[in-house]
């Protein structure tokens, strides 16, 4: 594999993990206290929402390569399929004859982010409207930048908001994007550095493909969660300032993952 | 072509009702054993004095309960579908008994862990509530196990997706631990734990802690609490999982065949705009009927 | 009362790798050598090994607590240590001395560990004295684990073999989930004022024990033919269990917390 390929695939595994590190910092997350009707947000830990939509967007990605690959779309993008085999999807002519194919994949995975993380959030609004009664409303801003509406005469004494409000939603489907798109990139640099050669490999080349996806999203997502040390509400936070140490901690780390598998791709997977 | 579309069609139904049945018990379970996000309140409880008799099952939070519990459960079915020729109803069956009864291993051991370490504000440790509600904790889970493993098999062998569905399944777990986490424990958290303060507010800070101990008749523990939830969070949750499962198999199944794939993509982004519409009329619907705190300053 | 000495965590680390590496080395070479599978349940003695240095550092670097929760510095450690791991298995394939692996394995673990866990202390801010090298324990250990767990599933550690019987079947998502769960459970199940560390890393062998069974069911897909094997890792992995879960129960009736058969809340001191 000639080393410009490799430094692709290098550069999208970096690329990818820092989208995803940055990406957790958008999502509205309210931990234990939204739970309790106490913070506005969705009511789960960082980490594991921000992989939650990321995963759906892995799966949305893995059905899109299959269908590109030997399934209904084959005939459609006909270079992706022997572009894969022989490792030449991420070398600069592989890119420039199938951007089509790649494109879509990377599509794929934002579009399964983003469903998974508006369903999550307007579903548990739907619990905020209805079971516990409470309005949808933010303490951290006076008026929502989105739509305007007057926030804190609705919030409850003592607690930091409740439910999601708009602002918060936008939030969410910006961070779904960048999760499922580094999740996507991720996916698609090891199927393209090898794994996804489906003759040598069968499935198990897909599995490593997605499962090293996975660890890579969760070590990122789990440092940005440390970034984060609790709870944020999007990007009209004022813990969103925080987002340029993310910005250097999630480019080391994926940028040390990229290297070592770099090396394995380069030993031949 | 329309055959395949026909039967993934029947399986996307299948797999919907799956895993609107996985939700609502995973929201069920994680209420017998106060898992996660309520259970900072459980937890918190004895050290500001109340004592009380839930079930303090801390392992990990629900998402990566359920990723481990779907997983195992799926992985265990494969083994036994190709060691001893199970049929894969059968084989996914004994594998969610296998892991649902690790899983309520894993929930005494938080119990009568997270108590020890708490000794010193006197909360004892039950043991007839470790027995009583153990078994509901296992029988729920193994329900969601189930489940999860059934429609991630579907979707691996029917759908096509590629890969072993031993890792759907894991993914899928997270998914519905998230969905039951921000959905199904809201319910819990909210509203029946302090069932005692007045409906349709939030939770001021100062009431961190000050749980319900007396229930209906007696003690409340955690049974009662998922004899309520079950009424509105369990439900939910099972909708919330369900349409996820439902609309992005049926977007991906219809709509990959218009513009070369790209018609599921454009479906997908019209179904994310739909929901943001409708959030939109919720928000503006709960303004106008939940009156303000205080009037605006003029 | 008598204050019992804590087991010093570089001693606990000596004991992970070196007992870990000797453990899944002889099940690999009796495995080969004699041609049979029956010393598989081996690897998951390493595996124990490695889970009670990993479930300890994790309770050194949690203590001054984190403010995200437990369980996601195990899939932290997991998620770094799955592809060195992966790669140190490939570069003894490679070069093809098969011992080799586990020990380069091991290593760019340990670096990898390192190196996030300066990114944590000096990039984050986090300031946990422990973090440093805690964070590089724990990739070791995630290390260790993989490959001691693939070798109670499959056999042996090798890079097809993992390959064929771990990604291939979808075994890793287990493998993943319940190999880290024992390491970070431990200390978030007996978190609290009052935590101990006997009591604490009783319960991480009573979880990694649970595990086993777990893999040696899994195992039943690679012995096919002969299901010995997998039976004598079920069977050994049922009576360590059982074992270590009554000395948890002991334990925590030895500790003095009140373990009632029923009965209304204790009255309060007024």
């Amino acid at each position: 594999m000639d080393p410009i390929t490799l430094i692709i695939i290098l550069l999208a595994i970096t690329i990818g993990g820092l989208l995803i590190g940055v990406g957790v910092h958008f999502v509205p997350v309210g931990g234990a206290p939204a739970a309790m009707a106490q913070a506005t947000g969705i009511g789960t830990g960082t980490t594991m929402l921000a992989f939650s939509s990321g995963a759906l967007g892995l799966i949305s990605a893995g059905f899109t390569v299959n269908d590109i690959y030997r399934g209904s779309l084959k005939t459609a993008y006909p270079g992706f399929a022997p572009a894969l085999n022989d490792g030449t999807l991420l070398s600069l002519s592989g890119i420039s004859s199938n951007l089509g194919a790649i494109i879509l994949v990377l599509v794929a995975g934002i579009v399964g982010a983003m469903l998974m993380m508006v369903i999550l959030a307007v579903v548990a609004n739907i619990m905020y409207s209805f079971a516990i009664g409470v309005p949808l409303v933010s303490a951290k801003v006076k008026y929502d930048p989105i739509t305007g509406d007057r926030q804190d005469l609705w919030v409850t004494r003592g607690t930091e908001g409740h439910g999601t409000p708009t602002v918060a939603i936008i939030s969410s489907l910006i961070g779904g994007l960048l999760g499922g798109l580094g999740g996507a990139m991720l996916y698609l640099a090891f199927m393209a550095g090898g794994f996804g050669n489906y003759a040598n490999f069968g499935v198990a080349g897909i599995a490593a493909a997605a499962f090293l996806t996975i660890g890579i999203f969760f070590v990122n997502s789990v440092l940005a969660s440390y970034n984060i040390t609790g709870t944020i509400e999007g990007f009209h936070d004022p813990k969103f300032k925080r987002v340029p140490r993310a910005v250097i901690a999630c480019t080391i780390a994926s940028f040390v993952l990229g290297i070592w598998a770099v090396a394995l791709i380069s030993l031949g997977v | 072509m329309v055959e395949t579309i026909v039967l993934s069609l029947g399986a996307a139904a299948l797999m919907g009702a799956c895993a609107t049945i996985a939700g609502a018990a995973e929201d069920l379970e994680s209420d017998f054993g106060s898992q996660s996000n309520a259970n900072s309140q459980v937890q918190l409880a004895p050290q500001v004095g109340y004592l009380h008799r839930y079930y303090n099952k801390a392992v990990s939070g629900e998402p990566v309960a359920y990723g481990f519990l779907c997983c195992t459960g799926a992985a265990i079915a494969l083994a036994l579908m190709a060691a001893f020729k199970v049929n894969p109803v059968l084989a996914l069956a004994f594998g969610a008994l296998a892991a649902s009864l690790m899983y309520g291993v894993y929930a005494t051991t938080a119990y009568m862990g997270r108590l020890t370490g708490q000794k010193r504000f006197g909360q004892p440790i039950y043991l007839d509530i470790l027995l009583t509600t153990t078994p509901a904790i296992i029988a729920h889970a193994f329900i969601a196990a189930m489940a999860i493993g059934t429609f991630s098999y579907l979707m691996n062998w029917i759908l096509g997706q590629p890969f072993p569905f031993p890792i759907l399944a894991m993914l899928w777990g997270v998914i519905v631990g998230g969905m039951g986490s921000a959905v199904g424990d809201v319910h819990y958290g909210a509203e029946r734990e302090y069932q005692n303060k007045p409906f349709g507010m939030g939770l001021p800070a100062a009431q961190s802690g000050k749980i319900v101990q007396k229930g209906e008749a007696g003690l409340r523990n955690s049974i009662d609490v998922a004899g309520y939830c079950v009424k509105h969070g369990g439900p939910l949750t099972g909708f919330g999982l369900g349409i996820t499962v439902f609309l992005d198999s049926w977007r991906e199944i219809l709509f990959t065949q218009y513009w070369n794939g790209w018609g599921a993509m454009v479906a997908g982004l019209l179904l994310v705009l739909i929901w943001v519409i409708v959030n939109r009329m919720l928000e503006m619907w709960t303004k106008k009927t939940y009156p303000a705190y205080k009037a605006a300053e003029e | 009362m008598s204050e019992v000495k804590e087991l010093d965590w570089y001693m606990l680390a000596a004991l992970g790798i070196v007992g870990g590496l000797i453990a899944i080395y002889l099940a690999y070479f009796l495995n080969t050598y004699l041609k049979v599978g029956y010393f598989s349940f081996l690897g998951a003695a390493g595996a124990i090994l490695a889970i009670v240095w990993g479930a300890d550092a994790v309770r050194r670097i949690c203590k001054y607590g984190i403010g995200t929760g437990v369980p996601s510095i195990g899939m932290l450690a997991f998620g770094m240590g799955l592809l060195a791991t992966l790669l140190g298995l490939k570069i003894g394939d490679y070069i093809g001395i098969v011992y080799a692996g586990p020990i380069v394995a091991i290593l760019l673990s340990l670096v990898q560990g390192a190196i996030i866990g300066y990114i944590a202390n000096s990039v984050l801010k986090m300031k946990i004295p422990t973090m440093q090298i805690g964070m590089t324990f724990i990739a070791g250990a995630a290390s260790i684990i993989l490959m001691g767990y693939t070798t109670t599933i499959a056999g042996s550690f090798d890079y097809s073999t993992m390959i064929n019987y771990v990604f291939a079947t979808g075994f890793i998502a287990p493998l993943f989930m319940i190999g880290a769960l024992p390491m970070l459970h431990p200390f978030n199940a007996c978190l609290g004022p009052d935590e101990d560390q006997s009591r604490t890393l009783t319960l991480a062998v009573e979880a990694g024990l649970l595990s086993t069974i777990m893999f040696g069911l899994m195992s039943l897909y690679t012995f096919q033919a002969n299901i010995l094997p997998a039976l004598i890792t079920i069977v050994l992995g049922l009576i360590g269990w059982l074992y270590a879960y009554l000395t948890f129960f002991r334990k925590v009736k030895e500790s003095g917390v009140p373990v009632l058969s029923t009965g209304v809340l204790p009255p309060k001191e007024a």
